[in-house]
Order: structure tokens, then sequence, then C-alpha cells
């Protein structure tokens, strides 16, 4: 999501960006003539248990360098990607081009992926293969220094928001529909994965409303949803409501009072981020990179 | 967690945490962060070009 903002951006600016993804990225929605997509297709071979994804990756971006005449290769994660990349700057290198790449760690490609001793050396190479290599908050560069022998600097550029499109929208019949006797609105939005601790959402909301009148909407989908509608029926179901995906997660935004971020791990908290800039308020732990974007006492707490 | 959300409902606070929100989240404007990209690309662009110059 992140890499895809970055490179609509860059476009904009003129910089002309070709993405290699085994995808079109969802956000990639905008029609501008500096922008290009290449798919690279995995394919299924009787001989191998799983598709070799790595190695379409490497010989995709060996062509596209090549035939796009790319000056900079500008990776997302440390795995596969990284290492897919060093091996196409290596394929490169015997055919007369040099390409450096960056290399972007997000947070799950260092927390869970890399720290499984499994992947650990491969990480750890890619890592210091990269001609520059950027982290998302201090928090996650204090991480991949402390797990991994990285020898290179790492350079923290947090994520970013669109505030032309992150912005507080007037949405009051919403508002009124949802919450008909002036509640307040607190929401959260994840991918309901166990880490985002949601069922501590429910808790902190289930107190809260014995205080405030108030709703609770969640946004996204995941493992845990249904867990969360089960915990959520035996609490106090009516004033909670669950809206699964959704596109335009900033009209729910601008007229939310209240942001509830649980999560044990997070490397920086985007979807803080784009609450924050629809004016609401954040009520976060801290873990991560989350003290580094939620202001104690200003934007909210930690 | 309560304690707190409590706190910020609160309308005698809500306004000011409402605002405090929109200004941090300005400091991570893409406009401000794109610039960063582009001196960070350029640097590794500048420090490869220089390590090809000096391997010949």
């Amino acid at each position: 999501m992140v890499a895809t903002e970055l490179g609509k951006a860059l476009a904009k600016e003129g910089h002309e960006i070709h993405f290699i993804t085994s995808s079109q990225p969802a956000r990639l929605d905008v029609f501008n003539p500096n922008l290009y997509c290449h798919e690279d297709r995995v394919r299924s071979y009787a001989l191998f248990q799983y598709a070799p994804y790595e190695l379409a990756l490497s010989s995709k971006m060996v062509d596209v360098v090549i035939n796009e005449k790319l000056d900079l290769l500008h990776v997302h994660y440390a795995v596969p990607h990284a290492s897919a990349a060093y091996m196409a700057q290596q394929i490169l290198k015997t055919k007369g081009y040099e390409i450096p790449f960056i290399t972007t760690l997000h947070g799950t490609d260092i927390t869970i992926v890399g720290k499984d001793a499994t992947n650990e050396p491969v990480v750890t190479f890619s890592i210091n293969k990269s001609d520059g290599v950027t982290a998302v908050s201090d928090d996650l560069k204090k991480d991949t220094l402390e797990h991994f022998d990285v020898t290179v600097p790492i350079k923290v550029i947090p994520n970013f928001i669109d505030l032309g499109r992150f912005k507080k929208q007037p949405k009051e019949h919403f508002k009124k529909a949802i919450c008909p006797n002036g509640e307040k609105l607190v929401v959260h939005t994840s991918n309901f994965r166990k880490v985002k601790r949601v069922d501590d959402v429910l808790k902190v909301f289930c107190e809260l409303r014995k205080v405030v009148p108030s709703k609770l909407l969640l946004i996204g989908d995941g493992p845990e949803r249904k867990k969360m509608e089960d915990m959520a029926r035996e609490i106090c179901t009516e004033d909670i409501r669950f809206l699964g995906k959704l596109e335009a997660v900033e009209e729910v935004l601008s007229v939310s009072d209240l942001f509830l971020m649980t999560s044990e791990k997070e490397s920086f908290g985007l979807a803080a981020l784009e609450a924050m800039a629809c004016e609401v308020p954040v009520i976060s732990t801290n873990a991560g990179g989350l003290p580094e974007l939620n202001t104690e006492g200003v934007s909210g707490y930690v | 967690m309560v304690k707190r959300a409590i706190h910020i409902l609160d309308n005698k606070n809500l306004d000011d945490f409402k605002a405090g929100a929109l200004a941090r989240a300005k400091e991570f404007d893409v406009n401000a962060v794109l610039p960063i990209y582009e001196d960070f690309y350029q640097s590794v662009l500048a420090k490869h070009q220089e390590s090809l110059s000096n391997s010949f």
C-alpha cells in the first residue's frame, strides 16, 4: 500500500515509475503517463512442490531493468524482494548493466518472517547487500540492528499520508444514522490478525460505554473476525458493528470521535495516521513505532 | 485506556484532541516525506556511480 502511494506520488513529480508485482496493486487506480505495471507471472511446475516466486521476480526485474532502462530498483520488504533484487543485480552485472537497489523494511519482514531462524541468513544477507536501506520507524531500525548482523546504515523515513484523500469530509448524515442520540463514535480498523488484539478493543469499548454513550465500528476483515463477532455478541452487541473491508475508510473516519489501536506489534501504525488525518484522536498501545506517531496528550494517548 | 478514552471524549477536550491529531498528521504529509525519498535516491545513485568509477 505504501509502496503504491509512494510510486504514485513520485510519478506525479515527473519520475517514471515501474511497478514489478505479482498482481496489480489495489490502489494503483489512476492513470498517469509516468506509471507502468509489470506483473511477474509465477508458473507451477510438477517438478516443484511450490511455485518458484523469487525466480520469476528476479527474472522480471532483469527484463524490466534492461527494456525500460531503469536507474534504480526500490524494493519493499527484505524477503523475498531484496533477495530477488540482489539476484537480479548480479545477473544484470554479467550483461553489462549496473543498477543499485534500495530496500525498505516495513515490519513483518523483520519482526515475524526475518526472526524465524530459517529465514535469518537470507534477510541479513539481503539487507547488507542493499545499496541503501530504509526503515519506517526508529523502533523498526532498532529492532533490525538488535536482531540481525547488519553492517550497512539504515535511514529512517516514516510512512506518509495523502492529505488530499484522508481529510475530514462532511458526512454528518452518516453520523446521525449510526449515532441517532448523539452518541460518540469509536472506530478500529485492522486486518483482524491476532497481533492486533481486537479483543482488547471490545473490552475497552464495553467499559467505556458504561460511562460515555457510544458506538463502536470495526472495519476490516481477517482470521480473528469470527471470534470477535462471537465475543461482541456475548458482551454488548447492540452498540458494536462489524463493517468488513471498506474501500472509502476515510468516510467513516470523518465522523468518528476516537480511534483505538491495541496492537502488540506495529512498526509504524498507518491506520492510526489515517485516522489522525481525518481529525480523529488515537489511543494506542506503545508497541513498536506507535509512540513516534501518536503524541501523548496531543493527538491522543499512548 | 478506558480512563484516557473518557477524557478525550469529554466535550471540553475533544476539539483540542481533534486539532492535535490533524496537526500531527500534517507532519507526515506525502509532500513533506517525498523529498526525503528523492534525496535518498540521489545519494544512493551518486554513491553507486562513485564506486563504479573507483573500480575502473
